[in-house]
């Protein structure tokens, strides 16, 4: 079969896809005794988009989980090397039921390495890894939760998107920072509040990024607190959490293994709980998930649209 | 469409042949598998794909609107019963980034990528000022109405009427009872007409009539209130290509051509304000990144800048050959002072400039273990080409003295003493040539940084900095070097030439010195919350190139006439012309500087240095707050400072003794180190000046958390210096007396910003619309940024300077056992006057250089800025912003007048303020994103 037809028919199935209007949520358990439980279809009631929605699947932590790394290390060698070491030793200690695929973000997203649990050929690709070239953290997102959504939507696994980045707003391709360009003209004004490009850029990848459903999670390396870059920095929390995922951010090396440790505990910890929405909603969906383990965190708002 | 489905699964799993795990991981594998293919993210279908690929360009449109019909009008303007304020900007350009392609023969993809923006400006904005102008009756020559600073009569002698006093005791000071010079005030207190000077009188058609009577005594009487104009039009361009994965290429560009009309402050050639500019610059970069291994990288860039200068390019007229000013042949208006009324011309009315930069680093970093290491080295080159003569159709001083009675002040006039055409002091700028200075430096790098244990972190650096001194690409330089003898007098001090008599091509050493730094980061409770830093550093600065051609003198002339005392005889008269120079250029004799204000480059190998140190506790709280903790200390020698600073030819205080007779040039030169010079023009450049600064911080950081983030900082801080301030130093033989507050220092400041998304819209509590209604609702964000800043100490001064020359600048007297401060600071009294004195004449304030504990007002601005995106589409957006600078039109005071004035003629408005400054600017912007 010619690839180019091979591959309508594969994005009209990706299309297709979506028809079932089907929220996949990650959920946690918060326990008040402090021990995660299991969840199950019966113990969850879902009200979705004013209507009650109906639980299809539950997977929890001893299930199988797809992590996909995507990797955006462009800027010190000695964070990058820590964060590989911290991303190593964690990987070391993931159960089986763990699948990691690898990818690299800088220059244009691309794979590193195929889902496998085999640890060793992911840790070679992490130690293979260079650090150089420029950002490429914003531009690959859509790119990066198309791929993880897919495979959320054709198999039932837990699927989470990590991103571990160094980046600063200053090293990537394309304009954020909207640098002086005629030095002569001293009573220039619109660069007193030098954010707007980048929150214009948050603001429409939220808006992108809103009918995904993959959980999404950024580990930086190394933030900075001058005003583009918080914004850049608050821009990431708040697509990490839109999207039901979390954010860290290393304000020293010490700080890097920890964060590691947290959003990989995190994310062991996740169930993800499929839900069929009520038919007659709106796109925009609001949802709550109450259990009788105890109270649940999960991602609360959805988009069905794409 | 199942069918479709599992036909790609299928395919994926005989591809791959997986086997582990459940159905439903290997689904998942096959499905990771067939899309990164089909996303292209794959290398094997990247270099299948054969069909030319989809160019997503993306980038921006935008126009930024400023109109006065929106602002308040400026206090400042108010106040002068102003009701517009003329403002027109407009803003606009574009940017547009991708892929490069070049139609049917190259497509970027991935690999090459470009970013290239255009801005254009073009603004009018009016600029207000108050100042002091003659009355129209003084401008006639009568002076019959004019009063002192205490509203007394002020009497203008006639010079012509100078003879001595027979009755003078020379044992007892110069008073009004013991003259040494008589002199008659002219009758009526009017200068006749004729006598008026001719050329005086046709520079006074340049100048303009008083326009307010904001006073007190006919003071601030000119109030300037005209638009500057402005354009711009600029390019930035870079270009991004990667090769074989570890070699990428960056290559960037900004072209940038401006012209900036600044407000004339006159309508006419004599207008003191700064000259109209033009300016291009033109910038590119290229660097080379070369991902040895994982852990090593290489990076090789190369830079250069051009920017370049024009100013004065309208007003290029021989103007003083129209006023009958004989022996002057240079363009531009000539330069006539008379403190404290508006000069007319100005200094630097023409200028051309290029400054040329040249950077080549190169970077090496590797990591082994828990060691990181950086290698770099530097070279830099640097070019200025100058056109800039400071007076080239002549600098003209006028003093009160030779319309005075001689030793008495506040008696006399300046501006009279202008009329008659009687100049104290003369200079003339012939400069034959540009100038073509050129300087280079290097520098190698080592830093390491130790991961020593899992809660500390050391680094520490060391940076070799090589140095050359200024050279002129034709050897056209001279100074004065202060060792070698005048044959004129047989004294130290003579002018010196590049590259001539054994004299090396630069007058600088070679200057090479080691830089240290170090610090660490440490987690003191083994918890990652919280975090210790500390660093030192140690730095020097390099010596850098002014645009001007000081240091060029036996090349470029400085005629320079001097009055044999100003009290009793002038430099010259405006009627007479200026006589014209006694040698031809170049003068490269050691003699050549001899009686003027001569160049004076400091030859020795100090430079200056810089230290620093900190230390920091952070600590993350509840909530994403981080709280920061610090304090910090810095401290610098052998800074650079100018002549306000520095005068290597001053004489020593002790000689105040001599009094009137330092009003003799002569005597007065007799006691200089280098009595063959008038002085010294060190331009900014004589390592001398020491600071210290010490300072604690707090930082509070609140990270985004429904939608907003906050910063808020507040320091406060001390610094001392022995050289800042608006008036320079009193005593040049005793810096410690002039270790004071510095000048710019404000011990509290404190700013707030805050980046707020209005809860309103998708993905928000409130307001979530699925309906047309989301489009008002969704996408609006405030930013705010609110600073305050305590006032700069308050630098007193006296209302005259009768030194004799000895004194550059003055300090005030402190008058013991009266508060400075009143109850209730405001514009009617800021401080207490009564609690400083004039200095009595010829000895020195006791003052400080700046006042340990009064301050000017504080400062305070809020900024705000609203934000509204519409979403067009998926990937488009229209952002609509508006932006109020002061946004609550706060005013921000003026400073008080820090003029005293001496106990029989006070300055009736010390302490006092006049008006206020400030008010709100609204700027509109539209940008379109695709």
């Amino acid at each position: 079969m010619p690839r180019g037809i091979l591959a309508a028919i594969c994005a009209l199935g990706l299309m297709g896809a979506d028809a079932p209007r089907v929220l996949r949520v990650p959920v946690w358990t918060e326990a008040r005794d402090g021990e995660a439980r299991e969840l199950s279809p019966a113990s969850l009631k879902v009200l979705a988009g004013g209507g009650s929605g109906r639980v299809i699947r539950v997977l929890g932590p001893t299930d199988e989980l797809l992590l996909v790394l995507a990797l955006d290390l462009t800027e010190e060698l000695s964070l990058a090397e820590l964060a590989k070491e911290a991303l190593a030793e964690e990987i070391a200690k993931l159960p089986p039921n763990v699948y990691i695929a690898v990818l690299r973000a800088q220059d244009g997203l691309k794979v590193l390495a195929d889902p496998t649990n085999e640890r060793e050929p992911v840790l070679r690709v992490l130690r293979e890894l260079p650090v150089a070239g420029k950002a490429g953290l914003l531009e690959s997102l859509p790119t990066a939760l198309r791929l993880t959504d897919a495979v959320l939507a054709r198999s039932a696994v837990r699927v989470a998107l990590v991103y571990v980045t160094d980046s600063s707003i200053y090293n990537y391709r394309d304009d954020y920072i909207n640098p002086v360009i005629n030095y002569s003209d001293q009573h220039d004004l619109s660069r007193r509040f030098p954010e707007g490009l980048i929150k214009e850029k948050i603001a429409r990848l939220d808006r992108q990024l809103a009918p995904f459903q993959t959980p999404l999670y950024v580990i930086h390396l190394n933030y900075r607190s001058d005003r583009l870059n918080e914004a850049y920095q608050s821009g990431l929390m708040q697509l990490a959490s839109a999207l039901g995922g979390e954010s860290r951010f290393c304000r020293s090396r010490q700080e890097i293994p920890e964060a590691v440790r947290s959003v990989f505990t995190r994310i062991l910890r996740m169930h993800r709980v499929d839900v069929e929405a009520p038919a007659r909603v709106a796109d925009r969906i609001q949802l709550q998930l109450e259990s009788d383990l105890g109270p649940l965190s999960y991602r609360n708002r959805f988009q069905l649209s794409r | 469409m199942r069918i479709a489905i599992g036909l790609v699964w299928l395919t994926g799993v005989l591809a791959a042949g997986q086997s582990a795990g459940s159905g439903e991981i290997q689904k998942a594998i096959e499905e990771f598998k067939a899309q990164s293919r089909m996303l292209g993210l794959r290398e094997e279908a990247r270099r299948q794909q054969r069909a030319p690929q989809r160019t997503r360009w993306h980038g921006r449109v935008f126009e930024n609107l400023r109109n006065d019909a929106l602002d308040a009008i400026p206090h400042e303007v108010r106040q002068r019963g102003g009701t517009k304020s003329m403002l027109r900007r407009n803003q606009f350009g574009f940017n547009l980034a991708g892929p490069l392609v070049v139609p049917r023969i190259y497509h970027g993809g991935r690999r090459t990528y470009f970013s290239i923006s255009y801005e254009g400006m073009r603004e009018k904005i009016a600029r207000s000022y108050l100042r002091t102008i003659p009355t129209l009756p003084e401008r006639t020559g009568d002076w019959s109405e004019t009063v002192d600073q205490a509203g007394n009569p002020l009497p203008i002698y006639d010079p012509l009427t100078t003879r001595a006093n027979a009755a003078f005791d020379a044992r007892q000071p110069v008073s009004r009872e013991n003259l040494e010079y008589l002199r008659d005030p002219f009758p009526g207190n009017r200068i006749p007409a004729v006598r008026l000077d001719p050329v005086a009188q046709r520079a006074l058609q340049f100048y303009p009539p008083p326009n307010a009577a904001v006073g007190p005594f006919f003071r601030n009487n000119y109030f300037i209130h005209s638009p500057e104009t402005n354009t711009a039009d600029g390019w930035i361009g870079k270009f991004d290509h990667s090769l074989a994965e570890s070699h990428r290429f960056s290559l960037s560009f900004s072209l940038s051509n401006g012209f900036q009309g600044p407000a004339p402050w006159f309508p006419t050639a004599a207008n003191p304000a700064a000259p109209e500019r033009e300016f291009r610059n033109r910038r590119g970069s290229l660097e080379h990144v070369y991902t040895i291994s994982p852990r090593s990288v290489n990076s090789l860039s190369f830079a250069a800048s051009s920017d370049a200068s024009t100013a004065g390019a309208s007003n290029r007229r021989t103007f003083a050959r129209e006023l009958g000013l004989n022996g002057v042949e240079g363009e531009g208006f000539p330069y006539f002072r008379f403190s404290p009324y508006l000069s007319m011309g100005r200094a630097y009315p023409l200028s051309r400039t290029a400054r040329n930069a040249y950077h080549w680093a190169e970077n090496f970093s590797t990591r082994q273990g828990r060691h990181n290491l950086q290698i770099s080295a530097n070279y830099n080159t640097g070019q200025v080409n100058t056109y800039y003569p400071q007076y080239p159709a002549g600098t003209f001083r006028f003093g009160a003295g030779l319309t005075s009675l001689p030793g008495i002040v506040n008696t006399g006039h300046a501006f009279a003493s202008f009329l008659l055409g009687l100049a104290e002091y003369a200079e003339l700028s012939i400069v034959g040539s540009p100038s073509y200075f050129r300087s280079s430096a290097a520098n190698a790098t080592l830093r390491h940084t130790w991961e020593a244990s899992s809660r500390l972190t050391l680094h520490w650096g060391v940076n070799f900095d090589l140095q050359t001194p200024r050279v002129e690409k034709y050897d056209r330089q001279t100074t004065v070097d202060l060792d070698a003898i005048n044959p004129a007098n047989g004294r130290k001090g003579a002018l010196i030439v590049a590259g001539r008599d054994g004299v090396g091509r630069a007058f600088q050493p070679v200057r090479a010195k080691l830089e240290p730094g170090a610090g660490l980061a440490w987690t003191p409770l083994g918890n990652t919350k919280t975090v210790v830093r500390a660093s030192f550093a140690r730095a020097y600065a390099a010596i850098p190139i002014y645009s001007a051609q000081w240091g060029t003198q036996g090349f470029n002339g400085t005629p320079t006439y001097i009055s044999p005392n100003v009290q009793l005889a002038p430099a010259l008269r405006l009627a007479d012309g200026v006589p014209p120079p006694a040698r031809p250029l170049p003068d490269l004799r050691p003699d050549a500087a001899n009686d003027t204000v001569a160049d004076l480059m400091d030859r020795s190998s100090r430079q200056p240095v810089y230290q620093s140190a900190s230390l920091s506790l952070e600590h993350e709280a509840p909530g994403a707050v981080v709280v920061t903790l610090g304090a910090a200390y810095s401290g610098g020698r052998d800074l650079l400072v100018g002549n306000w600073a520095a005068n290597p030819n001053a004489i020593h205080p002790d000689a105040l003794r001599f009094r009137d007779q330092l009003n003799d040039e002569q005597f007065n030169r007799s006691l200089r180190p280098y009595p063959q010079y008038k002085g010294f023009d060190v331009y900014s450049s004589w390592p001398l000046g020491r600071y210290q600064r010490n300072a604690g911080f707090l930082r509070v950081e609140k990270r985004a958390s429904h939608g907003l983030t906050l910063s808020f900082y507040y320091e406060v801080s001390k610094q001392l210096d022995d050289y800042s301030g608006p008036y320079g130093r009193q005593d040049h033989f005793n810096r410690r007396n002039e270790w004071s507050l510095t000048a710019y220092n404000r011990p509290h400041t404190l700013s707030l910003s805050c980046i707020y998304d209005l809860p309103f819209g998708a993905n928000k509590p409130l307001l979530s619309f699925p309906d047309w209604r989301r489009h008002l609702a969704d996408g609006w964000s405030v930013s705010l940024i609110s600073t305050y800043s305590s006032g700069e100490p308050l630098a007193l001064r006296p209302q005259f300077n009768n030194t004799g020359g000895v004194l550059d600048t003055l300090n005030v007297d402190v008058v013991p056992g009266v508060n400075p401060r009143v109850s209730h600071p405001g514009p009617a009294l800021w401080f207490n006057p009564l609690a400083f004195a004039h200095p009595a004449d010829f000895s020195m304030g006791n003052a400080s250089r700046t006042h340990p504990f009064l301050r000017n007002p504080s400062n305070q601005n809020h900024d705000l800025a609203l934000t509204k995106r519409f979403a067009v589409g998926r990937d488009r957006t229209l952002e609509f912003t508006a932006t109020g600078l002061n946004f609550i039109n706060h005013a921000n005071w003026e400073d008080p007048d820090p003029v005293i004035g001496p106990a029989n003629a006070p300055n009736v408005n010390a302490g006092r303020i006049i008006g206020s400054r400030g008010g709100r600017i609204i700027q509109l912007g539209l940008r379109y994103s695709f």
